[in-house]
């Protein structure tokens, strides 16, 4: 099987230092970033099966841009998106997601509220792969032969 | 209504035939009346005046002021005197002020003298030769009448009174009212206008006289206040409230119906209370909460997420390979407890009053203490830190903890932020009626959009620069608050990538 390629984007370092090994640790190739200018160069390069993606970074919003912006923009719309919510309530972050992507269908279980436990997330990561891989959405678009590369 | 009048009345006899004026006495102090007599018109306008000086004398000089009284309850007036007529001197009687009940007596009984004396105002005619109980009827009668007159004066007086006073309770509600910093707009049970106080008109942009009985629904459509028409009409409560924007503010409104003694509507009471202040304030109440509860919980989850790899052991079997891990565990619980320190450290610069009595606190040991205490990251950063104090500097009046923490704070952001071989220089000196010091650094400097953003809690500029370094976010928030608290001022100047300079002014 091939190996699944998780990008993971939050300002704590500690935290993204823990899930980078704790995803390791599970075969899974991990690239980070600390904010959204990062991500976007990281996807370009490191083409991610998944993201897992603070909300709240360098601004309040910025976890929410980067998010609404993946999900409209062609290549990266059907890259499944695991956000990490600080918000005490996950409700108001998925709202907020929902009202800035205007009508996309935002599946509930891509919210888990902070603070983690790495094995959910984990779990979670692999539900979400395992629904996108479902669905063939090879990565990426244009080069159909990835798949074949691993 | 006083005892005087309770008792018998005293009555004058004015008449010139001795005879009579005998019988009338025996008469009547048979029947505990008290009499006076006069033969003529002069005799007895001496008399009503000497017996209104005795009285007067009698009376304490405060009551002298107040209106003579009544010296004589009932004067009985012969038509014929020796020096005028009984209605000649009745007159004379009246303009001098006195107001007895009086009793005309003339032998020469015909309507037309009755008729001039009643119109003249005497009170009685009783014509010669009369019976003892005649005269002791007419003397009860009018004693009786003089009661009553007595009564209603009282009555009259006392409902003038109440009159006044009930004027002058409207006058004060109106000026309790129209003062009211609530605008408060009355309408009566026919849905008009009847009152609108200034923050009213003010906010309708009109006065009081143009708004009075004109109807609500003319007065309020086209207003912010237009939704309230329906319950102002025809309310289904006898008390709604709401909230409202009006010209970027935020009104609470309440309409209330009052009702009469007998409980029906007489009308409705708008009032509308601006409460931005107080919404601002509890919005940045519950901003405060969201970012402490955000920044209690990322180290929490940090640290969580740091054991987690290490009980996984995702790292493999070897203990070494956890310790980074570990360590920043470590230190984030140092942060966190930091953070929390700050918490209360803030919680307790809110309280008005300092917890610790203000003393005159010297400035030159403070700052080198709080020099001293940074040495250790001064030294690893190859800072040159100076003070310049000038001599005499006055000490200023507050907690000496508080001058310790305002230092700290200030001179440890200065080292924190600062460029590997910077300086640190703080001059201290007098300026006007302040004591001035000011904390220069050479760090990184502040954003000019941020500088007034510097003292609000939890507010850290996030740059790449200062991505790494620690900090609670509370600590200029902290020398803001203990500064002002000792009536002093802290302000910030400076230029990105150059450096900052906080200056505080603590009165001298």
């Amino acid at each position: 099987m091939e190996t699944k390629k998780i990008l993971v984007v939050d300002d704590d370092r500690d935290l993204v230092l823990s899930i980078e090994t704790f995803l390791r640790a599970r075969g899974y190739e991990v690239a980070t970033a600390a904010n959204s200018k990062e991500a976007y160069e990281r996807i370009v390069e490191f083409k991610p099966h998944l993201i897992v993606l603070d909300v709240m970074m360098n601004y309040e919003e910025e976890g929410m841009v980067l998010a609404s912006a993946l999900k409209t923009d062609g290549p990266t719309h059907s890259i499944p998106i695991l956000i990490l919510s600080g918000f005490t309530a996950q409700k108001e972050a998925r709202e907020k997601v929902l009202a800035s992507l205007q009508g996309q269908d935002w599946p509930a279980d891509s919210f888990m509220q902070k603070p983690v436990r790495l094995a959910e997330l984990a779990d979670r990561i692999q539900v979400l792969l395992a629904r996108a891989e479902a669905a063939r959405t090879p990565w990426p678009i244009g080069e159909p032969d990835a798949k074949d590369n691993d | 209504m006083t005892d005087a009048y309770s008792s018998r009345a005293r009555i004058l006899v004015v008449d010139d035939e001795y005879g009579v004026r005998s019988a009338v006495r025996q008469i009547l102090e048979l029947e505990g009346y008290e009499v006076a007599e006069a033969a003529t018109g002069a005799e007895a306008l001496a008399l009503l005046e000497e017996q209104a000086l005795s009285e007067e004398q009698a009376l304490s000089e405060e009551q002298a002021a107040q209106p003579t009284p009544t010296q004589f309850d009932i004067v009985l007036l012969d038509y014929r005197l020796p020096d005028t007529d009984g209605l000649s001197l009745h007159k004379e009687i009246l303009a001098r002020g006195h107001q007895p009940m009086t009793c005309m007596i003339t032998a020469y009984a015909d309507i037309d003298l009755a008729c001039a004396a009643t119109f003249q105002g005497i009170d009685f005619f009783l014509a010669k030769p009369f019976l003892p109980d005649e005269l002791l009827e007419v003397i009860e009668t009018l004693s009786e009448r003089l009661q009553a007159r007595l009564e209603a004066e009282r009555l009259r007086q006392e409902h003038e009174a109440n009159l006044l006073a009930l004027a002058e309770e409207k006058t004060q509600t109106r000026l309790l009212i129209s003062s009211l910093r609530d605008a408060v707009l009355v309408v009566n049970r026919e849905g008009e206008v009847v009152l609108a106080n200034e923050a009213m008109t003010d906010l309708l942009g009109t006065t009081e006289e143009a708004l009075l009985l004109r109807p609500v629904g003319d007065v309020l459509r086209g207003t912010p206040l237009a939704w309230l028409l329906a319950d102002l009409e025809a309310p289904r409560k006898d008390r709604t409230v709401g909230q409202l924007l009006w010209a970027e503010r935020t009104f609470a409104s309440s309409i209330v119906t009052f009702r009469g003694e007998d409980g029906t509507a007489r009308g409705r009471i708008l009032t509308l209370s601006d409460i931005t202040e107080i919404r601002r304030l509890a919005m940045e109440k519950e901003r405060f909460i969201r970012t402490m509860v955000h920044e209690l919980k990322s180290p929490l989850g940090a640290v969580r997420s740091l054991i987690e790899v290490t009980t996984d052991k995702s790292l493999g079997d070897d203990l070494d390979s956890y310790l980074p891990l570990l360590r920043r565990a470590e230190e984030r619980i140092d942060g966190l407890v930091r953070l929390i320190n700050d918490l209360l450290l803030l919680s307790r610069s809110e309280q008005a009053q300092a917890p610790g009595e203000p003393q005159l606190v010297e400035i030159p040991p403070a700052v080198s203490a709080a020099l001293a205490a940074l040495a250790e990251p001064i030294a690893a950063r190859n800072l040159s830190a100076s003070a310049e104090l000038e001599p005499d500097l006055p000490s200023v009046l507050l907690p000496p903890d508080d001058l310790d923490l305002i230092l700290a704070n200030l001179l440890g952001n200065a080292v924190k932020y600062n460029r590997e071989g910077g300086s640190v220089k703080l001059r201290g000196y007098r300026q006007h009626q302040w004591v001035r010091l000011d904390i220069e650094d050479t760090g990184v400097g502040i954003a000019p959009e941020n500088l007034d953003r510097v003292f609000t809690e939890f507010f850290r500029e996030k740059r790449p620069e200062t991505q790494e370094l620690e900090g609670s976010g509370l600590g200029l928030a902290i020398v803001k608050r203990l500064v002002e608290r000792a009536g002093g001022r802290v302000q910030v100047s400076s230029r990105q990538g150059e450096g900052s300079t906080f200056t505080v002014l603590l009165p001298a």
